[in-house]
């Protein structure tokens, strides 16, 4: 047998965030006030506190008027500023201007042409040499961003609404906690030099130090709360001073469990009941209505008492409101101020609760009518029946829906299986575009004709990113799809894990021979993680929909519920 | 029973279709991690590849494979656990490739075989030819002069231009159709615009059939993009014996003849001088006419001279008969459209014997009892 | 749009289309053209899409038009192109050997097609009918490896915890041959449970001769029979989803060797005077 490849298996902190990092600009960063307070003596010898900061961030310097992050980006770092002043753009409206940022290494047709002959004949072949090559360290697709910039800044600035941050200030924690695209553009006011830490490195300082936890908890609800009712279409008429007022009197909660994974793989073969008395309510049904409640991330299941269980009538995730109908009925009919409803988190959730005052004082008189609620119908449906008529989907199907967590996927692969003949023409094309390598497995749960397939989902609340410890898993800056650094990944398994959807695969890499590549220290076969990344940098979307020759296959947002009934019932 | 399959990438990996080769323990559910080579042969060897640290061999079998073994590596540095040899199995796009290149092999060298071989007369024809062609030959050069040169000379036959005259020249070597053979009617071009001119001075009749219209609008008529046609245009061969290759549409007609009617009954033209200069089919019985029917109908009616009937063609070589309207006219006339008949219009050939009922009746006679 | 109603609209077009042509080709002939040109070339034209849709298979990787409609018009067309032979050999069994291979092979190809579809729309609805789950294909004999290895464990068993042979050799007899391999295809093609039924019987049998615990087993061993019976059914429908490509893919390029070969024959010999 001919002697086996062998390369050093990859380890965390092999890639630095910042391969440039001296002692000296750790000196620096610690020394910033966000950090000063910090107790390394909390931190064990393996995972110390400067090590965190040499290996997981790095010093960054902007010009002005360049972007530093876009709203609606998906980002996983924080910045903290060192030098200069940056401006937060809280003007929506002016950021449509700027064109987007295309982070992606797109394909020339030639070289999607020549996929054909150049794909690999073996299955999980790798080019060691690229593992070596010293270019390009910064690996996450934000490193090949252009830098976008405003030519005119001042004047720019001058025109909307800005915040301005200065020396020892931080930004993006919210998006790089809570795993949700930025929520504001910002611009580097003067020049600027900052340290960008990736999310890794925050949450390790975060889970070790009480102190940082509390600042950056405080500074993520206080600016996530003021960004999001400015967004809400149902705020969006009111004028700065009330606005201000609301948002004073707005309180923020955390629902649920942030690491909701762990617990889910266990409640998923519990039954019903089980599953919702894990769920946390958030407000019952027949209860008071204190507030609006509108949800800023995570999931949480709508449901309806029914003799002695619960019908779970819909969900709710990002933006969508709970409570308006009975305000406003009552505030219009002067109906009674009781929930019809029970909201339940689903995993994790944030939500904002606005008074019912507020809302009806100063909220619901600004609002066009069209937004507005219909006036309240009897909303009970016969148990033996499926839902109400405007239901699209069957409750049953729903449910499974809403129970096997299914509604986290934005780009979820549905397979019609009294359609789907099995002949593999997705898997075909997924081989195709990644060198011979299928990245999903054509099975997975089934209710009635549907198979949630063993596909990523590209989540809304993309967990897998949790435990990564190299940062090789993360989203996209451009789209929000969820990939994985090849070179980066150590192999290590944890998002595998994490998925609770069981949408990730460990594969034993080799070379063109079909030779397993072994670590050179242990001759054990090198491990890499592998998933859909939805054919990043190919030609015309996810190919596995394009293949599919009896329209049984589609990518679809959990969200858009319009068009997952009508797919669902063709 | 429970489920059968399980999600989790412990359980289940990637199903990967596109290979050609999968390890043959596949239906024994115990396969080996390496798989075969891309040309379908096992190699499999053994379950690691050990490791010396320091002076000791140890196992390094992966965690998805149980992990380090108990007994461990041999002295000599070799692995104790070798896989079992297996014969791997073709996955089913494998073999579905592999049916392909055998089909169109076979397909392949059937036709050259076809096209080579002595045989290819028979292999090749697209049918039996009718009773009289059969008696010219059966060789197909005899017709078709491109054959004897092979496939390549098919092949180029096939993509010269277009050439009536040259395909039907081997027609022509047996049929005398005179100068112009391959005009319509075999008339030469100055007779068909002669004939043309005399149908300009007729009425014409607007019942054209809307088809043939359509069909002229679309493909024009033959006369316009072709001056001649090739003898196959519309005579068909290799149809068997019995396959008539005279037979055509109306429709065809019309599609040169300018002046067009529905049918013969609706806005056909009417007849000048029919049967122009052609003896009539009927046959003509002097005897019983002259012996007969000429004494029954008087003097005044019966022919006095040949000429009377009969006059010269042109160039005084042959006698013709002159036309229906001079000659059976003068006493079949009324027969035909039935002026002071009884009855049927026409000529009775021959009536159906029957049973005169009444004279029966009077008779007495039992009938139908 | 449901599926239905697509079907009845695309029928409606295919229709549509192919009642044109016919009556293009009738046209053709009444303006004193060779109207086996026009249907010929048609039928070229369309048989040649009929079989790049293997080609744009090839190229999953291009923003080629989605597989699904590429399909549908596969599908309709290869109708269309049906009606188009018809009119082409002017509905008349051909008589050289080169003709009538012609022939067969195109109706091999048609015929094959007309049967894929309709097994292809009919049969996947009925793979998860017995296990409720979607199995694939390639790991059912896995799962039947598994269970025949259960009641291989389970006659052992039987030997030594009721000290008696009977289950023993009926496992040597009957059951490990049935496990061994997939069994019963054309019944389960044809929805018969006839054969599972006559094993369960036989099963029961054996019964009476058995003690508690030897019923134990046998019950057992008749729940693995019956998810067997289960695996084999899914195997037999998705043998037949693949099995029909076998036919009609490497019959496509027959076909098209011959259309080509007939073309050049037919220019050749025929005499070019479209």
């Amino acid at each position: 047998m001919a002697k086996a490849k062998t390369i050093h298996l990859p380890e965390r902190w092999d890639r630095p965030f910042g391969p440039d990092m001296t002692d000296e600009d750790v000196d620096r960063v610690v020394a910033l006030r966000i950090f000063e307070n910090i107790d390394e003596s909390a931190f064990p010898a393996s995972q110390a506190f400067r090590d965190i900061i040499k290996n997981d961030a790095r010093l960054v310097t902007y010009q002005r008027g360049d972007i530093v992050v876009r709203e609606g980006d998906y980002g996983s770092s924080v910045f903290v500023i060192m030098r200069g002043q940056a401006a937060v753009i809280l003007d929506t409206q002016a950021d449509d201007k700027k064109e987007r940022r295309l982070a992606r290494r797109q394909r020339t047709f030639g070289s999607a042409f020549a996929q054909l002959w150049t794909n690999a004949k073996m299955p999980e072949v790798r080019d060691i040499a690229t593992y070596d090559a010293e270019t390009d360290l910064n690996v996450r697709t934000e490193a090949d961003e252009k830098r976008a910039f405003i030519p005119d800044v001042d004047s720019f600035l001058a025109k909307i609404k800005i915040h301005t941050l200065n020396e020892g200030q931080n930004f993006g924690e919210i998006a790089a906690l809570s795993r949700t695209p930025r929520t504001a553009t910002v611009v580097a006011k003067s020049d600027l030099e900052m340290v960008e830490m990736r999310w890794q490195g925050l949450r390790e300082i975060r889970r070790r130090d009480n102190r940082f936890r509390e600042l950056i908890d405080r500074l993520y609800r206080e600016r996530s709360l003021s960004r999001h009712l400015g967004e809400s279409p149902l705020l969006s008429h009111l004028d700065e001073s009330t606005l201000e007022m609301v948002a004073a009197k707005t309180i923020f909660e955390t629902h649920g469990d942030f690491d909701w994974w762990s617990s889910y793989k266990r409640l998923a073969s519990k039954d019903s009941e089980e599953v919702l008395k894990q769920e946390p309510v958030i407000a019952e049904q027949g209860a008071y209505v204190d507030g609006l409640i509108m949800v800023r991330s995570g999931f949480a299941r709508i449901t309806q008492r029914l003799d002695h269980g619960e019908r779970t009538v819909g969900y709710a995730s990002t933006n969508d409101v709970f409570g308006l109908d009975e305000i406003v009925h009552h505030w219009r009919d002067g109906g009674p101020l009781r929930l019809g409803q029970t909201l339940r988190a689903i995993g994790y959730v944030d939500i904002l609760r606005v008074p019912t005052a507020m809302v009806e004082e100063h909220i619901l008189p600004t609002v066009p009518a069209h937004l507005l609620p219909e006036p309240l119908r009897s909303k009970s449906t016969p148990a033996w029946q499926e839902r109400g008529d405007e239901a699209l989907l069957s409750q049953s199907l729903f449910d499974f829906l809403v129970d096997n967590r299914t509604i986290n996927g934005t780009q979820t692969m549905l397979i019609n299986t009294d359609r789907c003949t099995g002949c593999d023409d997705c898997v075909r094309a997924c081989s195709s575009t990644h060198n011979n390598n299928p990245r999903f497995v054509r099975h997975g749960p089934v209710h009635g004709n549907l198979q949630v397939t063993n596909a990523c989902m590209h989540c809304t609340d993309p967990v897998c990113l949790i435990g990564c410890p190299t940062g090789a898993i993360g989203r996209n800056a451009a789209d929000g799809r969820v990939m994985i650094d090849d070179r980066t990944c150590i192999g290590c398994g944890t998002c595998a894990n994490s998925c609770p959807y069981n949408n990730i695969r460990l594969v034993e890499i080799r070379d063109e021979e079909g030779n397993f590549i072994l670590d050179s220290e242990s001759n054990v076969p090198i491990v890499k993680v592998t998933k859909c990344d939805l054919c990043f940098g190919q030609f015309g979307g996810p190919a596995c929909q394009r293949a599919c020759p009896h329209d049984a296959l589609i990518r679809i947002n959990m969200n858009d519920q319009q068009k997952l009934a009508e797919w669902v019932n063709r | 029973m429970g489920l059968l399959q399980k999600f989790d990438f412990k359980s289940s990996n990637y199903e990967r279709p596109t290979l050609h080769w999968v390890c043959g323990n596949i239906s024994t559910g115990k396969v080996c991690p390496i798989g075969p080579d891309g040309r379908g042969q096992c190699r499999a060897s053994f379950e690691c590849e050990p490791i010396k640290e320091g002076d000791r061999w140890s196992c390094t079998r992966s965690k998805s494979s149980d992990g380090k073994c108990k007994a461990g590596p041999r002295p000599d540095g070799s692995c104790c656990l070798p896989i079992t040899k297996c014969v791997p199995v073709e996955t089913v796009r494998g073999m579905r490739g592999r049916v392909v290149a055998w089909a169109v092999s076979l397909t392949i060298g059937l036709l050259i075989i076809a096209t080579h071989g002595s045989g290819a007369v028979n292999l090749l024809s697209p049918g039996g030819l009718t009773l009289k062609h059969g008696e010219v030959g059966t060789k197909c050069e005899t017709c078709h002069e491109a054959f004897e040169s092979g496939l390549s000379g098919w092949i180029h036959e096939a993509f010269a231009p277009s050439d009536p005259a040259g395909t039907s020249k081997k027609c022509l070597s047996c049929h005398e159709m005179g100068a112009a053979p391959l005009q319509a009617h075999s008339l030469p071009r100055s007779a068909l615009d002669q004939s043309a001119l005399e149908m300009e001075t007729l009425e014409k009749v607007k019942v054209a059939p809307v088809a043939l219209e359509f069909a002229r609008s679309l493909f024009g008529s033959p006369r316009k993009i072709a001056e001649e046609l090739a003898c196959t245009n519309c005579h068909k061969e290799h149809r068997g014996t019995q396959f008539d290759k005279t037979e055509m549409s109306d429709n065809r007609c019309q599609s040169c003849h300018t002046v067009r009617f529905a049918s013969l009954s609706m806005g056909h033209p009417e007849f000048i001088n029919y049967p122009y200069s052609r003896r009539t089919r009927v046959q003509f019985d002097h005897v019983s006419h002259i012996s007969r029917h000429f004494e029954k109908a008087g003097k005044e009616k019966a022919p006095e001279t040949c000429t009377n009937c009969h006059e010269p063609d042109d160039n005084g070589l042959k006698m013709k008969v002159k036309g229906f309207a001079t000659t059976c006219s003068v006493c079949h006339l009324e027969q035909i459209t039935g002026v002071g008949q009884v009855g049927q219009k026409g000529i009775s050939f021959f009536s159906a014997p029957g049973l005169d009922v009444a004279e029966l009746r009077a008779q007495g006679a039992a009938i139908g009892e | 749009m449901t599926f239905t109603s697509r079907r009845y609209r695309n029928i409606l077009i295919c229709a549509a289309i192919a009642a044109s042509l016919v009556l293009l080709n009738w046209l053709f002939d009444m303006a004193l053209r060779d109207a086996s040109f026009l249907s010929g070339w048609l039928l070229i034209i369309g048989m040649a899409f009929l079989t790049i849709y293997n080609l744009r298979k090839k190229f999953p990787f291009l923003p080629l038009i989605p597989s699904a409609y590429w399909l549908q018009f596969h599908v309709y067309l290869g109708f269309i192109v049906i009606v188009l032979f018809l009119l082409h050999t002017s509905m008349e069994f051909p008589r050289g050997p080169f003709e009538i291979t012609f022939w067969l092979l195109f109706f091999a190809v048609a015929g094959s097609g007309v049967i894929g579809i309709f097994i292809t729309r009919n049969l996947p609805g009925r793979l998860q009918q017995r296990h409720g789950e979607r199995l694939i294909f390639e790991r059912i004999p896995v799962f039947r490896a598994d269970l025949a290895e259960q009641v291989r464990e389970l006659a052992m068993k039987s030997v030594t915890e009721i000290s008696s042979s009977t289950i023993a050799d009926y496992y040597a007899v009957r059951l490990n041959p049935y496990f061994a391999e997939p069994r019963n295809f054309s019944s389960h093609l044809f929805q018969s449970e006839r054969p599972l039924v006559n094993l369960r019987r036989e099963i029961r049998s054996i019964q009476r001769y058995l003690n508690k615990r030897g019923r134990e087993i046998l019950d057992d061993i008749e729940v693995h029979v019956i998810a067997k019976d289960n695996l084999d059914y899914p195997y037999a429908l998705q043998l037949v989803l693949k099995g029909w490509l076998f036919v009609h893919i490497p019959l496509t390029y027959s076909l098209m060797i011959f259309a080509l070969m007939h073309v050049v024959l037919v220019y050749a010999f025929a005499g070019r005077t479209l």
